[in-house]
């Protein structure tokens, strides 16, 4: 008789080890990279001086600790609330094309910021965080309507306020003149001018989702296994809010500022999978560093080929790896 | 002892446990298999003593406990159910799976333990899947996934056990494991109640007979005194019963031919 096939996964050790490893390259390479070319016995010195001294050579002291830090710094975080956000969205809404995106906090954030950039680009940020909040709340009113578990009208409700916001941004587009191009260089999404006021909001945005991460790990697990969570004694619905809201929140405040960065957000969570298997106790420690590993690794690479979109550098660079190891899957 | 008095359930405003008639007590120990047509109300019965639907009226005692009061864990702790079917969805593996039977014992921020996984592997090992630790969920049989559920029931070590037709994907000799492992469960003194269509297989395995028809009890008897008049009034088809082995502690029934036009009106 032919048995059910047993599970080959990789040890989660492999991982953690490939992660760090990738991890310690993107920091060195975000600190060395960039208009100035930063010796490591420099950066070093730098470091070990602290971001309040006043060296002689104060020119690469800022370009360490008020430049390249907290634009590390952003890209570490948003990659980390990216892919940790995604394995959530995947998981609640048990939908493999699910992202953090999915409940239309990117489209609410392309939406304002377009409005706040054709009016003169002023409260950027601030429209930005509105658009994805009510857009958020909106889609969360239309989609938990019928009250008990329909995971497919949420979506569905994503979907629809997405294309008509959508349509407004291309119309925004189109009446903005001269401004289009700043919509769409936004839309791309950038760390290029990231500061130490950026990183507050994502510290915070980040502590949500290190929070109930750490709190809901099995009901995860119970949600992605095909049981009804209820006749486990789930509470399926005060879960799902916590767990979709909180990640919806955690990332509008990327996308707010930094742009609708794709592919970290859906990718990395199904790449853990693949290799290390479902139970989020494992995966989901992994997904925080491995997204942030790959979205500082991308911007390091992003700003050595001449401040090109992170976005599209996540996407091309990630998206035929990915390709790969499923094709090598069986 | 479970207490079930006047429940009433209705989904999409539609009466599916018709008020003022759904009224039984089972004990500690007691096997009871609830029969009936399709759509009477047996799976939706089961529903509402877990918390998967809401009743509408009447009340569920658990050792005097109003079950409404308690939290969904607490209610877990009770109720273990099985459900008719479920497709896993993920590459969980079958301990990894089983294991999630324990969630309602576990206190916040804890996660499952050593003794957990020995239960889960204790409950593998009672439905016959011992060695079936590491395979895949959504790789195994119909029968296997179905005895992978049982398995996750039994890890919840709740004294009630709820289970919706639990032999339905199961061969001869599976489906007679998992009513003799009914037996011993109840003689650990936990309480059964299952929906069964398969009438042998019920009144072989179980002490009682409860028929649900059209969201009403119809009967409630003794397994061993079920007639061909009870079953043909439930089924609408007649019926042969007969007594094996000399005694009528063995029964056989069999259908026979529709016996009735069936009424087709709203």
């Amino acid at each position: 008789m032919e048995h059910a096939p047993v599970s080959h996964r990789l040890p989660a050790a492999y991982g953690y080890a490939a992660v760090l490893a990738l991890l310690f390259l993107a920091v060195l390479s975000g600190l060395c990279s960039g208009d100035i070319r930063m010796p490591l016995s420099d950066l070093f010195e730098m470091l070990r001086l602290g971001p309040g001294a006043r060296p002689e050579d104060a020119i690469l002291h800022d370009v360490v600790w008020r430049i390249r830090m907290p634009r590390l710094l952003s890209a570490l975080i948003s990659g980390a609330v990216l892919a940790s956000g995604g394995v959530i969205f995947q998981a609640v809404l048990r939908n493999p094309l699910a992202e953090p995106y999915t409940l239309g906090v990117a489209s609410g954030a392309a939406f304002g910021a377009a409005c706040a950039i054709s009016l003169g680009g002023l409260w950027l940020t601030a429209a930005s965080f509105a658009g994805s909040m009510g857009t958020l709340f909106v889609v969360w009113a239309l989609g938990e309507r019928s009250g008990d578990s329909d995971r497919s009208r949420l979506i569905l409700a994503g979907v629809i306020v997405g294309s008509i916001l959508g349509a407004g941004l291309t119309l925004i587009k189109a009446l903005a003149g001269e401004r289009a191009l700043a919509i769409v260089v936004w839309l791309m999404g950038s760390f290029a001018d990231s500061n130490w006021f950026d990183c507050s909001p994502l510290f915070v945005g980040l502590s949500v989702l290190v929070i109930i991460c750490s709190v809901y790990v099995q009901e995860l697990d119970i949600m992605t296994s095909g049981a009804d969570g209820r006749a486990l004694g789930l509470d399926v619905r005060r879960t799902r809010v916590i767990l979709l809201g909180g990640a919806s929140l955690a990332v509008s405040f990327v996308v707010s500022r930094f742009g609708v960065i794709g592919f970290v957000g859906l990718v990395v969570p199904h790449l853990l999978r693949i290799l290390f298997g479902p139970m989020h106790h494992r995966i989901l420690p992994l997904s925080f560093l491995g997204g942030a590993a790959l979205l500082a690794s991308a911007d390091a690479a992003a700003k050595s080929m001449n401040e090109l979109p992170v976005g599209v550098l996540t996407v091309l660079a990630g998206g035929p790896i990915f390709c790969f190891i499923l094709w090598r899957r069986k | 002892m479970l207490s079930v008095k006047n429940l009433a359930v209705s989904l999409s405003g539609r009466e599916i446990i018709l008020p003022e008639t759904m009224s039984f007590e089972i004990g500690r120990g007691e096997i009871a298999a609830l029969l009936g047509p399709n759509g009477s109300g047996k799976s939706t019965l089961l529903g509402a003593l877990c918390g998967l639907v809401k009743k509408q009226g009447g009340g569920i005692l658990y050792d005097s406990i109003d079950v409404e009061s308690l939290t969904a864990r607490e209610r877990a702790k009770i109720f273990a159910h099985v459900p008719q079917s479920e497709r896993p969805t993920s590459d969980y593996t079958v301990l990894e799976s089983v294991v999630m039977g324990r969630y309602p014992h576990l206190k916040s921020f804890d996660g499952y333990n050593r003794d957990d996984y020995e239960i889960a592997r204790e409950s593998l090992r009672r439905v016959d899947l011992a060695g079936f630790e590491e395979r895949i969920v959504t790789k195994l049989s119909g029968g296997e996934a179905a005895r992978t559920v049982i398995a996750r029931a039994l890890a919840q070590d709740s004294p009630v056990l709820l289970l919706d037709e639990p032999a339905a994907a199961l061969d001869p000799k599976h489906a007679r494991i998992i009513m003799d492992l009914t037996k011993e469960l109840a003689g650990e003194g936990r309480t059964i109640l299952m929906a069964m269509h398969d009438i042998n297989l019920a009144i072989s395995s179980s002490d009682r007979l409860i028929f649900i028809v059209g969201g009403s009890i119809a009967d409630d008897m003794p397994s061993l005194r079920v007639t061909e008049d009870v079953l043909e009034r439930v089924y609408g088809i007649s019926w042969e019963i007969w007594s094996t082995g000399g005694d009528a502690s063995k029964l056989v029934a069999i259908p026979g031919a529709v016996a009735q036009a069936e009424d087709h009106s709203p």
